[in-house]
């Protein structure tokens, strides 16, 4: 069968996963960086501060979670902004301090636009669970004989990092300081691919661990680069262009491309996220567009709905006023759907943020492709 | 005339300032430079209503020199004097009327401009203006091609930007480097008065840390502003002692500079807007309409963002598609008159004596604007002098303001402390010669190069400097002072850091540090949200999702 997958963030990449293991004949449509690219590397199921919801992992979920770096266990993360949270799971990268409770977090002393080791000490240590604990978190320098630039980005500094005259210093540093550090909190300079951040930590006597990242960081390159050695290995065939539209044709869903040969196939999972990945867009109001509030960025026929109502119809010339709906219909807005298929076009299911009101985390968004896979072919 | 008092009844100053915008700061600022000792109680923050959130401009007013000529010449007088005082805080601001075809033939709406803006060169002479020049229509194109093509031509005039909330910054700072104490997020909550009625002091309350006390001073002065007829009601005076008419304004600004010249556009009720270059961002303002809700909560809505964006869009389109970071809104305290429209409502000022409504000692400044506040904190400030027999010459219109004695080439801050040109020329535009004082920092500590915000940009050592001089005590604090927080990406990677930045330094949780981020955060989208469009759309649910996984609620508890 073959079928197609809008999207490759982590719905998109379960779905197409998913499709692959059960032998469809599977083709990935996708354009821009998503909600996945831009993550901060915190794997949750639902919003961390609201629900510690228990997530339980199946086998297929934990499998490709592995292969993307990740891991799915409880853990405790620190935040750039001095925040120790817990998650459900983590890119490999960053530093589970749960393994740490009770022992000494060193923090790079680095001078870097991105990075306040004193700052977040300081936040760090007076954190209910450090003091509960008795984790001690300290800067401290650590030299890598280099000159480290202030302002260079989080990305070239990891380059940085890489290169093998510098990989030897870090090792060395890191070793001597192993009499009074039991780990290292870095900031999100790690690596540029999970096998860059594994060949590191194999290297390492004390362990390294990154905070999460900011958008656009370090974090969402390396699942790019992992989803993309995932796809070439189970011959996931990816097209790199925007979805125009998906129509019925006489020989199955007629799906147009931008700059690209349309593709028939029998079914379609939309996993194009949503406002934040550009697959829900706000509809700025021009001739032949009044009356619609958010649109899919592909024409097709599902309907957007927030809360239970529909939402892609306004009565304004002027666009949708965030003053009164304020920033909820951001987070809301979405296809509607039953199970995963979306109402009123068959044929066509939905996984991830494109559907409405649903949690925006990547773990429920990961289930929710595989899920949408499995209802595709069932 | 001051009376002989007994020691134990000796006030505690002379003078006590209510209200921290720019009529407050200046008034505080000329009597603590003639001497006297004085006081000042601001509720929010300096320069939090309408002195920090006008267009920006201290402009010589030529819509008023058909009604108010009076008010053309204070402003344009006075304009040249503040010049003088804070020229670091000063750009210029060339102004473009396109003409377009409307009731007159083109010839007769040009010469009547002409004529007009003759009028006005004779006034720009004592700001330093340049007169106006007329334009053809090729040569409109040439300066601005993205107005609209039907334009017949034009007409140019002078003005000059300032920022508001550096002006009252440079005011109060001045004041206690005159001995004022200065007393921000301190609410009056009683004007006391003794048994004739006569002023002695104001009780108040810190509204961050709940402290209370009380202050005796010889004589109460209400600058509150908008505030005035709240504050007339806490001396138990009946509101109307001070009133004014409460006219909201607001302004969208946009992430860049659209334009070179300020743009004149007649809005659907036949109102001048107006497209602005300012700073690195261009502002559309501005409205004005009578408002009666929660000073402390003024937000612009999407009715106004959508009357100026039509407006301005009818001669520069691409107004429409360009991205709006943010709103601002502010309340003029005009002077009260009912039955006019408000846009004719005077300018003027005027100085309230409420010993007519027997609470002798309390004044009230009613009215004013940005551009002659100097002049009108001087009278102010004479009537007090006279009163307490002080003689000291009058200097607030030749001594500098911090940082305005002389000035320094911002290039030169970007070789010894290795910052970005960008970032010192922002810096020695807010502080001028000051901003050696905050590479001072970095060449004691070069950590402080660091940069906490990327959009303007602000290095750590102004946002630590700011605080430690300049009376900031939240993220919003340095963001009025330091413009932190208020660029493109709206304070998404900067307020955390900023506000861990503030609670380490007043010795505050860090917790406590993140909840003024959050407040901040929070304020900045509720200011943003009438001018989303659809670009935008994607970023503030990149922000939302952000903060969601850095910050949470902000909290420190722990999960189960």
């Amino acid at each position: 069968m073959k079928i197609a997958v809008v999207g490759a963030g982590a719905a998109g990449t379960g779905a197409a996963w998913a499709l692959a293991n059960a032998g469809a004949d599977v083709v990935v449509v996708h354009d821009r960086a998503g909600a996945t690219a831009l993550h901060s590397g915190a794997l949750d199921f639902e919003p961390w501060e609201k629900a510690r919801a228990g997530f339980q992992p199946t086998a297929a979920e934990q499998a490709l979670a592995h292969e993307l770096g990740w891991v799915i266990a409880p853990c405790r993360l620190a935040t750039n902004a001095g925040v120790l949270r817990p998650a459900e799971g983590r890119d490999r990268a960053l530093l589970d301090l749960d393994s740490f409770a009770g022992k000494r977090v060193a923090l790079p002393d680095f001078v870097r636009d991105d990075w306040d080791a004193e700052l977040l000490c300081r936040s760090f240590s007076s954190s209910a669970w450090a003091q509960r604990t008795g984790t001690r978190f300290a800067p401290r320098s650590l030299d890598l004989g280099i000159e480290i630039e202030r302002s260079s980005s989080s990305y070239d500094f990891a380059e940085e990092l890489e290169s093998e005259a510098v990989r030897a210093r870090l090792v060395a540093a890191v070793d001597a300081a192993r009499a009074d550090v039991d780990a290292w909190l870095f900031g999100p300079w790690l690596g540029l691919t999970p096998r860059a951040v594994e060949a590191r930590l194999a290297a390492l006597s004390v362990p390294i661990g990154e905070v999460l990242s900011a958008p656009s960081g370090v974090a969402g390159a390396r699942f790019e680069a992992a989803r993309d050695l995932l796809f070439a290995a189970k011959g996931i065939a990816q097209v790199r262009t925007r979805a125009v539209a998906l129509s019925r044709g006489a020989s199955g869903i007629e799906l147009e491309l931008d700059g690209a040969p349309a593709q028939t196939v029998e079914r379609v999972v939309l996993a194009t996220g949503g406002v934040l990945a550009g697959g829900v867009v706000l509809v700025n109001p021009e001739p032949g567009r009044v009356l619609q509030s958010f649109a899919l960025s592909l024409a097709c026929d599902a309907t957007l709905e927030q809360g239970g109502q529909s939402i892609d119809d306004v009565s304004t010339l002027y666009g949708v006023d965030f003053t009164r709906r304020g920033a909820e219909l951001l987070e809301g807005v979405g296809v509607g759907v039953d199970g995963a298929a979306v109402r009123g076009v068959p044929g066509v299911f939905a996984a991830g943020d494109v559907v409405a009101d649903r949690p925006r985390t990547l773990l429920s968004a990961l289930r929710a492709g595989i899920r949408a896979a499995a209802a595709a072919l069932g | 005339m001051a009376a002989v008092t007994p020691a134990s009844d000796r006030p505690d100053v002379d003078v006590i300032v209510i209200g921290g915008g720019v009529n407050g700061t200046g008034v505080a600022r000329d009597a603590a430079l003639r001497g006297l000792s004085v006081a000042l109680f601001e509720r929010n923050d300096i320069a939090f209503g309408a002195s920090g959130n006008s267009s920006g401009m201290i402009h010589g007013g030529p819509r008023y020199l058909t009604y108010d000529p009076d008010v053309t010449q204070t402003s344009c007088e006075d304009s040249g004097h503040i010049q003088h005082i804070a020229p670091h805080l000063l750009f210029r601001i060339p102004f473009l009327v396109p003409i377009h075809p409307g009731r007159y033939p083109a010839s007769v709406a040009l010469t009547g401009y002409d004529s007009f803006f003759d009028l006005y060169d004779k006034y720009q002479a004592l700001k330093r203006g340049k007169p106006h020049v007329r334009l053809s229509v090729d040569e409109l194109r040439q300066l601005e091609p993205g107005l609209v093509a039907d334009a017949v031509g034009g007409v140019t005039f002078d003005e000059w930007g300032i920022d508001g909330s550096r002006l009252c910054i440079g005011n109060v700072v001045d004041a206690m480097e005159h001995g004022a104490k200065v007393h921000v997020h301190t609410t009056v909550t009683d004007v006391l008065r003794r048994d004739d009625g006569s002023v002695r002091g104001v009780r108040w309350r810190d509204r961050m840390t709940r402290q209370t006390g009380s202050v005796t001073a010889r004589v109460v002065v209400n600058a509150t502003g908008a505030w005035a007829p709240i504050t007339s009601a806490l001396a138990g005076l009946p509101p109307n002692a001070a009133r004014i008419r409460p006219g909201k304004g607001i302004h969208v600004y946009l992430d860049r500079r659209l334009t070179n010249y300020a743009i004149v556009a007649t809005a659907i009720d036949g109102r001048q807007v107006f497209l602005l270059p300012w700073q690195n961002m261009s502002v559309l303002g501005t409205t004005d309409d009578d408002y009666y809700g929660d000073l402390d909560e003024v937000v612009a809505n999407g009715d106004e963002v959508r009357y100026l964006t039509q407006a301005v869009a009818r001669v520069f389109p691409a107004v429409r598609a360009a991205r709006a970071i943010g709103t601002w809104g502010g309340v003029r305290p005009t002077l009260y008159a009912w039955g006019k429209n408000e846009d004719k409502l005077s300018r003027e000022h005027e100085i309230v004596d409420h010993g007519q409504h027997g609470a002798d000692g309390l004044y009230s400044m009613i009215g004013g604007k940005l551009a002659s506040y100097r002049i009108f904190a001087e009278q102010m400030t004479d009537v007090l002098a006279r009163r307490l027999g002080n003689t000291s010459p009058r200097r607030s219109h030749s001594s500098p303001l911090p940082g305005g004695d002389e000035s320094i080439d911002p290039m030169s801050l970007v070789q010894p402390g290795g910052i970005e040109p960008m970032a010192a020329t922002r810096l020695e535009y807010r502080h001028g010669s000051r901003a050696l004082r905050v590479m001072e920092r970095i060449a004691k500590n070069p950590r402080e190069a660091r940069v906490v915000c990327e959009c303007e940009p602000v290095l750590e050592a102004e946002v630590r400097y700011v605080v430690e001089h300049e009376l900031a005590r939240s993220v919003d604090d340095v963001a009025r002072r330091t413009r932190l927080g208020l660029g493109a990406c709206g304070g998404m990677r900067c307020a955390a850091r900023c506000g861990a930045l503030v609670a380490q330094m007043k010795d505050r949780s860090p917790e406590s540090g993140r909840r003024d981020a959050l407040r901040f955060l929070a304020g900045a989208f509720q200011r943003r949200a009438p001018a989303v469009k659809s670009e935008q759309a994607r970023q503030e649910a990149l922000a939302l999702a952000h903060l969601g996984a850095e910050l949470g609620s902000g909290s420190d508890e722990e999960s189960s």
